[in-house]
């Protein structure tokens, strides 16, 4: 009996070795399908901050958050910026950015935002010193 | 007005859909009617006047719901456009409705990744891909013509005079038909359909501008009707918006691929089944011949182990040692001899009974015969006719051997070898 059980224990686990293998490779399949650079609409460049991040430009291409903490996509070192201060996201083919309750505020075109604020090209959005650019491709 | 939701079919998940039909500010009534039955959608612009145009409009879009495809084909969706024509003539010329009443017809259908378009008239279907909007249908009206032919440009056909003219409407011509197409769309396409109160309203590109800047297809339907009315707002305006928010290829393909895994996992368990009933029923009707802790033993199935599984159980031990038998015996027994059946099984053990049964004896007669010989030196009697038969001579001269054997080794040697050839002869 014992003989059967180790037997079949054999078989599942070459099973499942093969099936792990198979999702190992869907995975990686479906990772290299998903790197298309060109799906992004929506793009930000920053005009002004420091020297390091001037220049910068970002494909929208998920959420980007944007803080001081070493977490955030753009790290802004500066001492009026929140650690997780305010957060891009895409909702649909629109870009939308939301204060994550930062101390001193983002501002889209010179105002406070109080909720989430859909974009338009052209849009500036400010964090602390740094002012990005919305930019559609 | 409420503020709407977007509205989404269990049927359908892969589509989310908002719409917003407005009377504008020139008219007083509206004469537009859309359908929203996922995965159908129609947006229909009548005209003919009061009671006329919005009844041609909404006879349109109830026979093209009833009539659309169950599945994807364009040319069936064209038919259901073509038999809302036949409806609106039918209809008036039974007095209901004005007679020159008509509309304009835009359906789309989608199913999965692909969607079936038919239209008539100068209602628009916009595709916006990848940030980019693109009209996919090609209106039926004079100024249309004019751009085709490059008379004018497509801002210009926006403010001719003669832009209300249609070359091809539901209503008059019983000939009429549909064009119809079927097209690709994936995840993160927005479908829009428009009647002519926003296309001729505001340009391509603030269509797109507005239509990049709303979250969800209600909210960029409200804002589509907005910005038509903001511009003027002198017709009709009726706005369709439709995401597709799943990736129904995509989908589709990891459904085939889980079915694909699943059909070669059940083949291979399938496979292993047979594999294992097929050998289990040729070891079960197996037989060999082996040794089981110095005794040979009868077992049935097959010599060997699979995956740590013995093949073999054991049947019978036979009693006979194995030791007894001669080396290349023992040898093909420790690997055990297969046999057809258990009765073939059972007569090589026999065999091997006997043989050591016959080398027993062979060993006795020969003892027998050296101790008759040490015994009877002088005598020196004939071998063939001394050489006892049965096997109480046998047992009895055993001791006599054994006394003997310390007489002489010399004699007894040479006593042997006289007499193996007789000793052969009498086993024989």
């Amino acid at each position: 009996m014992i003989d059967l059980v180790l037997f079949i224990g054999r078989i599942l686990l070459v099973a499942a070795l093969y099936l792990f293998l198979f999702a190992v490779m869907r995975t990686g399949v479906g990772l290299v399908r998903g790197q298309r650079k060109d799906a992004a609409i929506w793009c930000l460049d920053v005009d002004k901050g420091p020297k390091g991040l001037r220049g910068l430009h970002v494909d929208m291409l998920g959420p980007v958050v944007v803080g001081r903490s070493p977490n955030a996509d753009v790290v802004i070192n500066e001492p009026f910026v929140s650690a997780r201060h305010a957060c891009f996201t895409l909702q649909g083919p629109a870009l939308m950015v939301e204060d994550m309750g930062s101390t001193n505020g983002t501002l889209v075109n010179g105002r406070v935002i109080e909720e989430p604020v859909t974009l338009r090209d052209g849009d500036d959005v400010q964090v602390g010193d740094v002012v990005m650019r919305v930019s559609r491709r | 007005m409420a503020a709407r939701r977007d509205i989404q079919d269990e049927r359908h998940p892969e589509l989310v859909w908002g719409a917003r039909t407005d009377v504008g500010h020139a008219r007083p009534h509206n004469e537009d009617s859309y359908a929203d039955v996922a995965p159908l959608f129609v947006v229909c612009d009548g005209m003919g006047g009061h009671e006329a145009g919005e009844v041609a409009s909404a006879i349109a879009v109830t026979v093209i719901a009833d009539e659309a495809p169950i599945s994807l084909d364009d040319t069936a969706l064209g038919a259901a456009v073509e038999a809302a024509n036949q409806a609106i003539i039918g209809a008036w010329s039974q007095g209901v409705g004005k007679e020159g009443m008509g509309c304009t017809a835009t359906a789309v259908q989608i199913f999965g990744d692909k969607m079936a378009v038919a239209h008539v008239g100068d209602s628009r279907c916009y595709l916006l891909r990848a940030g980019q909007i693109v009209r996919i249908t090609h209106d039926h009206s004079y100024v249309e013509e004019l751009v085709d032919a490059g008379e004018i440009t497509a801002d210009e056909a926006r403010v001719h005079p003669a832009r209300s003219i249609i070359t091809r409407a539901l209503g008059s011509d019983p000939e009429m038909y549909a064009d119809h197409f079927t097209l690709d769309v994936e995840k993160g396409d927005r479908i829009i359909l428009c009647s002519d109160g926003l296309s001729s309203m505001i340009a391509d590109e603030a269509i797109e501008d507005v239509a990049l800047s709303c979250p969800t297809p209600q909210n960029c339907a409200d804002a589509l009707v907005q910005a038509a009315l903001d511009a003027g707002g002198f017709d009709n305006v009726t706005v369709v918006v439709v995401d597709v928010a799943r990736d129904a290829v995509a989908e589709r393909h990891a459904r085939q691929m889980m079915r694909g895994a699943f059909g070669v996992l059940l083949g291979m368990v399938a496979l292993l089944i047979a594999a294992f009933i097929g050998f289990s029923l040729f070891v079960g009707k197996s037989w060999f011949v082996g040794s089981e802790n110095g005794e040979v033993a009868i077992y049935k199935g097959i010599h060997g182990d699979f995956f740590g599984m013995n093949l073999y159980e054991l049947t019978e031990r036979t009693g006979v040692v194995v030791s007894d038998l001669p080396d290349a015996t023992q040898k093909s027994l420790e690997e055990g001899i297969a046999t057809a059946s258990e009765d073939a099984a059972r007569a090589t053990v026999e065999s091997y009974r006997s043989q050591i049964g016959l080398e027993r004896q062979k060993a006795a007669d020969t003892e027998e015969a050296a101790s008759s010989a040490t015994h009877d030196d002088g005598a020196n009697a004939a071998p063939t006719s001394a050489s006892p038969t049965s096997p109480a001579t046998t047992t009895s001269a055993a001791p006599a051997s054994d006394s003997s054997e310390g007489a002489g080794a010399g004699v007894n040697a040479t006593s042997v070898g006289a007499d193996a050839p007789a000793a052969e002869e009498g086993g024989e």
